[in-house]
C-alpha cells in the first residue's frame, strides 16, 4: 500500500514537473525573443524577402531598435534602408504588456510625424503578405499568456536537440488553434513552429534552417515563414545583432526627425 | 446490304438484346454528367485575351463579382435610423461570407475605409465604428460618405435612394461554380431576409454564371419532356399509328442516353450551348425513324408480306438514311472549327448522336418491326391527290417558282447587312430574367455591372510611384469617367490622392500627386501602416504593374467596342514613355474577342459544312450534279436566315451562329431523300412530272413529316429561359421549313431543267455500289410494275 501511494505520488509530482518544464521553457523562449538576444535591449539589421502566390519577389531592407521598460512595454524603432524610396523612413511604436499599441511614421521627404491610430487590418504585419507582425519582432514567441503548453517530447530536428511543446489556447477565438513549437535544448530557440488554424489545418510553418554564434550568443541567421494556405512565404535574414544598451532618445515621437542613426 | 438486311431480320431479337446492353453501359455513365458556365471556359487556354485575363487574375485577384443592390422605397432614403442599421447588419452577414473563405473582399458603405486625418494622427478606417445609434450617427454617416469621393454615387447615391455591395471572389471561388451557386443561394436568402420596404437586387458577373447554370438545368428537366410531347403529337397526327410514335421516339430516347452516357463517360460537361443537345436529338435523330417506319408502312399498306417488307425497307433506305446522318453528323463536325470549346463540344456530342439514331433506325427499328404484328395503314387518297397537283404545278411553271423564289431571296438578302454580332453574355437572358432587371438597376443607378481593367505594366520596380505614371493614370480615369457608358473608376491613384490631401490637413491645394517618386511611396507607406492594403487589387506588390478598374453599363457589344477603341485612342497619345506595356481585360474585353472569333469561325464553319456536305451526298449518291442539286435548298434557307435575322435584329450571337452549319447538316436530309427517289424513278423510265408526283406520293410526306417534326421540335426552345435559345429556337425552325420548301418546291423546279444525267449515279461505279448493295437492291415499285398506279402519268 505505502508502495502504491508512494508510486502515485511520483507520478503526480512527476507530471508537475513535465509541465512546470514545458511553461519553463515557454518562458525562457520568449526572453530569447524574436532574435534570441535574451536581454533588454536589441539591435538587428535585416533583410526581407517575400513571396506571395502569383505575385513577383519583393525585397526590404530595415534596421531594427527595440527595449524592453520595467513595465513590459517594449519600445520598438524600425528605419527602412530598402528600398530606395523609403528609405530613411522611420516607425516607432509602443507595444504594451496590456492595451492598444501605439504607432508614428516618420516621413523624410515631407519631413512629417504622424500617429497612426487606424486599424490595422493587417493584423500588425510589419511589411504586407510576411506573416510576422511587429509584436513578433519586438516580444518574440510570446505565446505564454494566451496558449497552455505541453511537453509533448523530445526530438532530433535537423541535427538540433529540440523540445517538442504542444501549445493550445486558454480561451476561445484565438487566431491558432493549436501551436506547436520545436525549441532547441541549449539555446531556447525556436528552430521550428507549426500553426493550426481554426478547423484544425496547418496553415502556417515557421523554419529555422541554420543557426550562427555572434558575439551575443548563437541566433538563427535565417527565420523562413510559410503560409501552406496562400501558398506565400517570407525569408527574414539576420544580418548583424547586438545587445549593447539603447538610448532612451531613439524612442521619443518627436525627436524622429533629428534622430541620426 | 442484302447480307445485312437479312441478318437483322432474322436475328431481331439478338439486335434487341445487343442494343439493350450497349444502353444500359451508357446509361451507367449518366449520373457523372456536370454542367458549367464559366466563360472564360469558352474560349481556348491558348488565346491571348483568355491568357491576359487569367493573368490580371493572377496578378489582382478575382475579376468576378457579385453586386447587391439596396433601394429605398419610393419617396425615401436610406439615411435614416432604421435602413442604415439594417444595411451595417446586412454588412456584418456579408463579412462572414468572407470569414468563410467563399468570397476575397466585401465593400459596402458601412465598412469601405476611408482616409481621415488630424495635425498629428492619420486614420483609415470605416466611416463609423460601428451601426448608428442615433440620428446624429446618420447625419455624421451621411457627410462623411459623401465627403469621400469613392463612396458617393460609388458605393451609396448621393440622394440617399440607393447603396451597393460588392463581394469579389477569390481565384480559387472563380473556378468552382459550385461554391458561387452556394453565394448566391446565401445572398438571395439575405436579400428575402432584409427586403422591405426596401428593394433588393442581385448582378454581377458571376451572378450571371450562376443564373446560367441555374437555368441550364431548369431547361433541360423542362424542354426535354415538352419536345418529346410535341414530337409524340406531330408523329400521332401524320402516322395516325401508335408505331409511328413509338418506333422514332424510341431511336431517339436510346440514342439520347448513348450521347449523354457519351458525355458522363468522357467527363465532360454540360453548357449552355450542350444542355439543348438533347432536345436537338430529339428532333433530329426522330427523323431516320419516321423515314423508315414510312417506308415500311407504305409497304405493308401495299400487301408484302412483314419479313420482306421490313429487308426491303433497310436496303431502299439505307442509302438515304445514311446519306441523312452522315450530312448532319457532318454539318455538326464542321462546329469542330469553332474556336469556342463549347460550340466544338456540341458538334462533337450531336454527330455521334446522329450516328446512333442512324444506327439503331437502322438495327432497332427492323427488329421491333418483326416483333410486332402487322399495322393496317394505308395511303390516304387526299395525299395521292395533292403530290399529283403539286407535281404538276411545279413541273408546267418552274420558271415561276424560281422567279418567285429568287425574288423572295433578293429581298431578304437585303437584310442581311442588318445583321449584328452580340456575345454580350448578359444578353443572353430574357428581359423578365430576375438578374437582368437587377442588371438594370446596377447600371442605371450605379454606373454599371461589369468590371473594365485597364493593365499598365511600367517594366520596373516601383515603377508606378513615378508621378508621370500616375498623372497619366489619373488623366485615363478622367477620360474613363467621361464616357457615357463608364461609371466609377478606381485606381493607385486615388488612394495616393486622398492620403497626401488628408496628410496635408485637408487642404484641397493637396488633393493631387505628391511631385517626387519619394514622396508618393511613402505617402503610400503611410497609408499602409495607417490600416489601409495599398496592393490589394490595385498593384502588384512590386508596384510595377498597376490596375485602373472601371464599372461599365451593359451596353452591348457595339458599346464596348466603341469603348474600348476610345480607351486605344487616349492610350496611343497619352501614355508616357515610363508605361511600357498596357491591355485592357475583363468581361467586356472577353465578349467582344468572342464576337470577333464568332464571325471567322461562322464562315469557316459554314463554307466547310456546305463543302462536306455537298461531297458527301455526291459520294453516296455516285453524282457530282446529284451532290450540287442537294446543296440548292440549303442556299435558299441559309441565305433566308441570315436576311431573317437582320429584319428581326437577331443577333449572331454563341447560339445562332451554329444555325447556318446545322441547316446544311440537317436540311440537306429532305433534298437527298427527294433526289433519291426522283432519280429512281426517273430511272424506271418516269417522265419528269411523273417522277415528281412519285417522289412526292412516297417521299414527301416523311420529308414534311421529318420538316414538321424538327420545325415543331425546335419551336420548344422558345420556352427556354434564355433569350439567346428562344431566337435560336424559332430561326431553326425556320430553316427547317425553308430547307424543305427548297426540297420540296425549288429542287423540282430546278430539275425540270437538269438533264437526267447530271444526276443519276456514275455508270463506272454503280455495278460496285450494287455489290455491296448500297445501289439498286430493290428498286422501287413503281406504279407501272405494279398495275395499281394511282398517281396520273404525264
Amino acid at each position: 500500500m505505502k508502495r502504491l501511494v508512494l508510486s502515485g505520488l511520483c507520478v503526480l509530482l512527476g507530471v508537475w514537473a513535465f509541465a512546470q518544464t514545458a511553461d519553463e521553457i515557454l518562458r525562457r523562449v520568449e526572453e530569447q525573443g524574436f532574435f534570441g538576444t535574451g536581454r533588454e535591449s536589441l539591435y538587428a539589421a535585416l533583410a526581407v524577402a517575400i513571396q506571395e502566390k502569383g505575385q513577383p519577389l519583393v525585397d526590404y531592407a530595415f534596421r531594427v531598435w527595440a527595449k524592453e521598460y520595467p513595465d513590459g512595454t517594449v519600445k520598438f524603432l524600425l528605419q527602412y534602408a530598402a528600398p530606395a524610396d523609403v528609405a530613411g523612413t522611420l516607425f516607432l511604436a509602443y507595444v504594451p504588456k496590456e492595451g492598444a499599441t501605439r504607432m508614428w511614421l516618420y516621413l523624410p521627404e515631407l519631413a512629417l510625424v504622424k500617429e497612426l491610430v487606424g486599424e490595422r487590418e493587417r493584423k500588425g504585419e510589419f511589411i504586407a503578405g510576411s506573416g510576422i507582425s511587429y509584436e513578433d519582432i519586438a516580444k518574440g514567441f510570446s505565446y505564454r499568456a494566451d496558449y497552455q503548453a505541453v511537453l509533448a517530447g523530445t526530438e532530433e530536428l535537423a541535427g538540433h536537440p529540440t523540445w517538442r511543446l504542444s501549445l493550445s489556447p486558454r480561451a476561445a477565438g484565438l487566431e491558432w488553434s493549436r501551436i506547436v513549437l520545436w525549441v532547441h535544448r541549449d539555446h531556447y530557440l525556436v528552430v521550428r513552429a507549426e500553426f493550426y488554424d481554426r478547423e484544425g489545418q496547418l496553415a502556417r510553418v515557421l523554419t529555422v534552417p541554420e543557426l550562427v554564434t555572434d558575439a551575443v550568443g548563437t541566433r538563427p541567421a535565417l527565420l523562413r515563414v510559410e503560409d501552406l494556405l496562400k501558398g506565400s512565404w517570407a525569408e527574414v535574414r539576420i544580418a548583424e545583432r547586438s545587445a549593447e544598451a539603447i538610448p532612451d532618445a531613439h524612442f521619443e515621437p518627436a525627436n524622429l526627425p533629428k534622430l541620426r542613426l | 446490304m442484302r447480307r445485312l438486311a437479312r441478318w437483322v431480320t432474322d436475328h431481331p431479337f439478338l439486335v434487341l438484346a445487343a442494343v439493350g446492353l450497349v444502353t444500359l453501359a451508357f446509361a451507367a455513365f449518366l449520373p457523372r454528367i456536370g454542367f458549367q458556365a464559366d466563360y472564360s471556359k469558352m474560349l481556348p487556354e491558348d488565346d491571348p485575351i483568355v491568357a491576359q485575363y487569367k493573368r490580371t487574375r493572377d496578378l489582382f485577384g478575382g475579376q468576378s463579382l457579385f453586386l447587391l443592390a439596396i433601394v429605398a422605397e419610393e419617396g425615401g432614403t436610406l439615411f435614416d435610423l432604421p435602413s442604415l442599421q439594417k444595411l451595417y447588419a446586412l454588412t456584418a452577414e456579408l463579412e462572414k461570407l468572407k470569414e468563410e473563405g467563399l468570397v476575397e473582399e466585401v465593400l459596402t458603405p458601412a465598412n469601405v475605409k476611408v482616409v481621415e486625418g488630424t495635425e498629428a494622427a492619420l486614420v483609415v478606417r470605416p466611416i463609423l465604428p460601428g451601426p448608428p445609434a442615433t440620428v446624429e450617427e446618420v447625419e455624421l454617416f451621411r457627410r462623411k460618405a459623401l465627403a469621400e469621393r469613392t463612396v458617393r454615387d460609388n458605393l451609396v447615391l448621393a440622394d440617399g435612394r440607393g447603396a451597393l455591395a460588392i463581394l469579389r471572389l477569390s481565384p480559387a471561388v472563380e473556378v468552382r461554380e459550385d461554391i458561387q451557386a452556394q453565394i448566391l443561394a446565401r445572398l438571395e436568402a439575405l436579400a428575402a431576409q432584409y427586403a422591405g420596404p426596401e428593394e433588393f437586387h442581385l448582378s454581377g458577373n458571376a451572378a450571371f454564371l450562376v443564373y446560367v447554370n441555374r437555368y441550364m438545368r431548369q431547361d433541360l428537366a423542362f424542354l426535354l419532356p415538352v419536345v418529346v410531347g410535341v414530337v409524340v403529337l406531330v408523329l400521332l397526327v401524320s402516322f395516325r399509328h401508335a408505331w409511328g410514335v413509338v418506333l422514332p421516339l424510341g431511336v431517339v430516347g436510346v440514342g439520347l442516353v448513348w450521347t449523354m452516357g457519351l458525355v458522363g463517360l468522357t467527363g465532360h460537361k454540360l453548357t449552355m450551348i450542350s444542355t439543348f443537345l438533347p432536345v436537338v436529338l430529339v428532333a433530329v435523330g426522330s427523323a431516320y425513324g419516321i423515314h423508315v417506319v414510312n417506308e415500311y408502312f407504305q409497304r405493308v399498306a401495299r400487301g408484302e408480306a412483314k419479313k420482306a417488307a421490313v429487308q426491303a425497307t433497310i436496303q431502299e433506305m439505307f442509302v438515304p438514311v445514311l446519306g441523312a446522318a452522315v450530312t448532319t453528323a457532318a454539318g455538326f463536325l464542321t462546329l469542330l472549327s469553332s474556336f469556342l470549346v463549347p460550340t466544338r463540344e456540341f458538334g462533337l456530342f450531336a454527330a455521334f448522336g446522329v450516328m446512333a439514331c442512324f444506327l439503331l433506325a437502322m438495327a432497332m427499328i427492323p427488329a421491333l418491326l418483326l416483333v410486332f404484328p402487322v399495322p393496317k395503314v394505308r395511303p390516304t387518297k387526299l395525299q395521292m391527290q395533292s403530290a399529283q397537283v403539286f407535281a404538276r404545278a411545279l413541273a408546267r411553271r418552274p420558271s415561276l417558282v424560281l422567279l418567285g423564289v429568287l425574288l423572295v431571296l433578293i429581298g431578304l438578302g437585303a437584310g442581311i447587312p442588318r445583321l449584328r454580332v452580340e456575345s454580350d453574355v448578359t444578353r443572353y437572358f430574357r428581359e423578365d430574367s430576375p438578374v437582368v432587371q437587377g442588371l438594370r438597376v446596377v447600371d442605371e443607378r450605379f454606373g454599371g455591372s461589369q468590371e473594365l481593367s485597364i493593365v499598365l505594366d511600367t517594366g520596373r520596380r516601383d515603377g508606378l510611384k513615378d508621378p508621370e505614371v500616375l498623372r497619366f493614370m489619373d488623366r485615363l480615369q478622367r477620360f474613363l469617367e467621361a464616357q457615357p457608358d463608364v461609371g466609377a473608376t478606381s485606381s493607385l491613384v486615388d488612394l495616393v490622392k486622398e492620403s497626401y490631401f488628408t496628410l496635408r490637413g485637408d487642404d484641397p491645394a493637396f488633393y493631387a500627386i505628391p511631385e517626387t517618386s519619394r514622396a508618393v511611396a511613402q505617402v503610400l507607406l503611410l497609408y499602409e501602416m495607417g490600416g489601409g492594403e495599398v496592393t490589394k487589387g490595385l498593384a502588384t506588390r512590386d508596384f510595377r504593374v498597376g490596375r485602373i478598374a472601371a464599372r461599365v453599363r451593359s451596353v452591348g457589344l457595339s458599346g464596348y467596342d466603341a469603348l474600348l477603341r476610345a480607351v486605344e485612342g487616349f492610350v496611343a497619345q497619352e501614355k508616357p514613355a515610363a508605361v511600357k506595356d498596357w491591355y485592357v481585360t475583363g468581361s467586356p474585353s472577353l465578349y467582344i474577342q468572342l464576337s470577333k472569333k464568332l464571325i471567322a469561325s461562322q464562315l469557316a464553319s459554314l463554307g466547310t459544312s456546305f463543302g462536306a456536305v455537298g461531297f458527301i451526298v455526291a459520294v453516296l449518291l455516285l453524282s457530282l450534279g446529284a451532290g450540287l442539286l442537294a446543296l440548292i435548298p440549303l442556299l435558299v434557307a441559309v441565305a433566308g436566315n441570315f436576311g431573317v435575322m437582320g429584319y428581326a435584329g437577331a443577333y449572331l450571337d454563341m447560339a445562332t451562329v451554329m444555325i447556318a452549319s446545322l441547316t446544311v447538316g440537317i436540311g440537306v436530309d429532305y433534298a437527298v431523300h427527294f433526289l433519291n427517289r426522283y432519280r429512281n424513278a426517273r430511272g424506271l423510265g418516269l417522265a419528269h412530272e411523273e417522277a415528281l408526283a412519285e417522289t412526292f406520293r412516297t417521299s414527301g410526306r416523311a420529308i414534311v413529316v421529318n420538316a414538321l417534326t424538327l420545325a415543331l421540335g425546335f419551336l420548344v426552345m422558345l420556352l427556354s429561359r434564355f433569350g439567346a435559345l428562344n431566337t435560336f429556337g424559332w430561326l431553326i425552325a425556320l430553316t427547317m421549313v425553308t430547307s424543305m420548301l427548297g426540297a420540296l418546291w425549288v429542287l423540282p423546279a430546278v430539275l425540270a431543267w437538269v438533264p437526267e444525267g447530271a444526276y443519276q449515279p456514275w455508270p463506272r461505279l454503280r455495278g460496285l455500289w450494287a455489290r455491296v448493295g448500297l445501289l439498286g437492291a430493290d428498286p422501287n415499285p413503281s406504279p407501272k410494275k405494279e398495275g395499281k398506279d394511282e398517281a396520273p402519268r404525264a
